[in-house]
C-alpha cells in the first residue's frame, strides 16, 4: 500500500514539475498546439503504466523517450491515412461502406507499419514480395539483387516479428 | 539460456512457412511438412500461431489497397531515415522544425516551394510588384516573378492570380510589357487588371478591366475586351464568354458560377479545404449555378447538397464523397 501511494505521489509531482515543460517543448517542435496537448497528455498516461515509476532517477529523458514513440506513431499514423486515401481517390470501390470497417483498416495498417517498422527496407520488400506478390525467392532475389538465402533469412525475420506483435 | 520448445516450434514453423512458400517445394517437401505437423500438438500450435500471427498483420487489408505500385505499398516501404532523424532532434531543440512535410503538403501545394510567392489551403495573399502593379494570389498558388534587366515577368505554376497595373504602366514607353506565363501561355495585360488561372493542362484568362492579350505557346492569339474571358491550352484558345469577371469571385472569398459543371465549384472548394473531396463522374457533369462561400466550405456543401440532386458521404473530416443521388422510383 505504501508503494502504492510513493508511486502516486511520485506521478503527481512529475506531472507538476513536468507537464508545462512537455507541452511547451513539443510545441515547438511540432508547431501545433492541439498535438502537443494530445502528445503530452497520452505520454502521462503510458508514464502512469511505467514499472517503478517511483525509482525513476530522470523524469524528463523517460518523458521524451515516451512523447518520441507517441509523435513516432502520430506521423505514421498520417502518412498511412494520406496514402490510403490517395488509394481511394483512385480506386473508390474500395472505400469500406461502414466508418467500423474503415476504422479496422487504419488500424491493420497501423500495426502492418509497426511490424515492419524494425526491418530494413530490403527485409520489408522482400516480405511483402512473397506474401502478397506471391513471388518466388528466386525471383525476389533477382529484384533485389541479394541471394536467395538472403531472401530467406528477410522473410524469417518480419514472420518473427508478426509473431511477436501478435503475442503483445 | 536454452529455447523453449515453443520457440523451437516456431522457428521450425517459420521454416516451413518459407519452404513452402518459396517456390521450390517438392512434393517430398509436402511430405516432410505434413509429417512434422502430426509429429507433435506442440508443431500444429505453432503453426496455426504463425499463420494466424500472418493473418492479422497482413489479410485484415484489402490486398488491393496494397497493390505493388500503389502509395501504401510504397508509404510501407518508403526509407525512414529522415523522420527517423527529425525525431530525434524532436524535444532537444527548442525551435525544431515540424518533421511532418508529409502532413504539410495537405496544406501546401509542395511541389513548387520554390515559387517566389506561394499560399497554402485557405489562403489568399496580396503582393506588391517590383513596377507597382498588385499582384493577388488565390489559394494553393505559386507564382515567381522575374523584373531582371527590364523584363516585367510573372510565371504562374498553380492556382489564379489577379493582377492589377499600376496606373500608367501601360503607357510607359520603352518598358517591356508585363507577361503572365503559364505551361500553356502567356497573357498579356494591356491596361486595367486581369485574371490568370492554371488548371491541370489549361489555363484561363479573364480581362476584368481593361484588354487583355493571349498568346498560346503553339502561337494562336486573342484579345480580350473588357469582361471577356477564355480558356486556352498550347494549341487552341475556346471561344471567348462575356461577362465572366465572377471568376475572380474569389477575391472577396466567394465562388460565382453561372451554369457551369459541379466539378468546377468543387475544385474551387478544394483549394480551401484540407482533405479531398471527390466527385463522382455523374455528379461532376451536374450544372450549378449560384453563389458560394469559400471561407466556409462546410456551408458551401451544405447549399450544394439542398439545391442539387446529390448525396454527400463523409469518412471521417478527410474525405467527403459526392454522387448523384439515386430517386426512389
Amino acid at each position: 500500500m505504501d508503494s502504492h501511494l510513493a508511486r502516486n505521489a511520485r506521478f503527481a509531482s512529475i506531472y507538476k514539475d513536468d507537464h508545462p515543460w512537455l507541452e511547451r517543448r513539443l510545441r515547438d517542435g511540432l508547431r501545433n498546439r492541439e498535438d502537443a496537448q494530445d502528445v503530452a497528455s497520452e505520454t502521462f498516461t503510458q508514464l502512469l503504466q511505467a514499472p517503478a515509476l517511483h525509482q525513476l532517477l530522470e523524469p524528463r529523458a523517460m518523458l521524451v523517450t515516451i512523447a518520441r514513440r507517441i509523435t513516432w506513431r502520430l506521423w505514421r499514423r498520417r502518412e498511412l491515412e494520406r496514402a490510403w486515401l490517395d488509394m481511394l481517390r483512385i480506386q473508390p470501390e474500395l472505400v469500406e461502406p461502414s466508418a467500423e470497417s474503415r476504422y479496422q483498416t487504419l488500424q491493420a495498417l497501423q500495426a502492418l507499419d509497426a511490424v515492419l517498422e524494425g526491418l530494413s527496407s530490403k527485409a520489408r520488400m522482400a516480405f511483402l514480395y512473397s506474401q502478397l506478390d506471391g513471388m518466388t525467392h528466386v525471383d525476389i532475389a533477382g529484384r533485389l539483387d541479394v541471394s536467395p538465402t538472403m531472401v530467406r533469412k528477410y522473410i524469417a525475420q518480419a514472420l518473427q516479428r508478426c509473431c511477436a506483435a501478435f503475442d503483445a | 539460456m536454452s529455447a523453449t520448445p515453443a520457440t523451437e516450434a516456431r522457428e521450425a514453423a517459420i521454416a516451413w512457412r518459407l519452404c513452402l512458400s518459396g517456390g521450390a517445394a517438392t512434393e517430398a517437401d509436402q511430405r516432410a511438412f505434413e509429417a512434422w505437423l502430426a509429429a507433435s500438438p506442440s508443431h500444429q500450435a505453432a503453426w496455426h500461431h504463425l499463420e494466424a500471427a500472418l493473418g492479422s498483420a497482413l489479410h485484415a487489408i484489402d490486398p488491393r489497397l496494397l497493390s505493388a505500385s500503389g502509395a501504401l505499398r510504397r508509404s510501407l516501404l518508403r526509407p525512414q531515415e529522415a523522420q527517423r532523424r527529425r525525431l530525434n532532434k524532436l524535444l532537444l531543440t527548442a525551435g525544431g522544425l515540424f518533421g511532418g512535410a508529409v502532413c504539410l503538403d495537405r496544406f501546401l501545394p509542395l511541389t513548387h516551394v520554390a515559387a517566389d510567392y506561394l499560399t497554402g489551403t485557405g489562403q489568399r495573399r496580396t503582393v506588391a510588384l517590383p513596377d507597382g502593379a498588385i499582384m493577388e494570389l488565390d489559394a494553393r498558388t505559386a507564382a515567381s516573378i522575374d523584373f531582371s534587366g527590364g523584363r516585367r515577368r510573372v510565371r504562374l505554376e498553380a492556382g489564379a492570380i489577379v493582377v492589377r497595373l499600376a496606373d500608367g504602366a501601360d503607357a510607359v514607353g520603352g518598358a517591356s510589357p508585363l507577361r503572365i506565363q503559364t505551361a500553356q501561355g502567356a497573357v498579356l495585360p494591356r491596361s486595367g487588371s486581369v485574371l490568370v488561372r492554371c488548371a491541370e493542362d489549361r489555363s484561363q484568362c479573364v480581362a476584368l478591366t481593361g484588354q487583355a492579350g493571349i498568346v498560346t505557346v503553339g502561337g494562336q492569339q486573342r484579345l480580350l475586351a473588357e469582361g471577356e474571358g477564355a480558356w486556352f491550352d498550347a494549341h487552341r484558345i475556346d471561344p471567348v464568354q462575356a461577362a465572366q469577371t465572377h471568376a475572380a469571385a474569389w477575391q472577396e472569398g466567394r465562388i460565382e458560377v453561372h451554369d457551369e459543371p459541379l466539378q468546377r465549384v468543387i475544385d474551387a472548394l478544394a483549394r480551401y479545404r484540407p482533405g479531398w473531396i471527390r466527385v463522382s463522374a455523374a455528379a461532376s457533369r451536374l450544372r450549378v449555378s449560384g453563389l458560394f462561400p469559400l471561407d466556409d466550405t462546410e456551408r458551401a456543401l451544405e447549399a450544394l447538397r439542398h439545391t442539387q440532386p446529390i448525396t454527400l458521404r463523409r469518412f471521417g473530416a478527410w474525405l467527403v464523397m459526392i454522387d448523384v443521388a439515386t430517386r426512389q422510383a
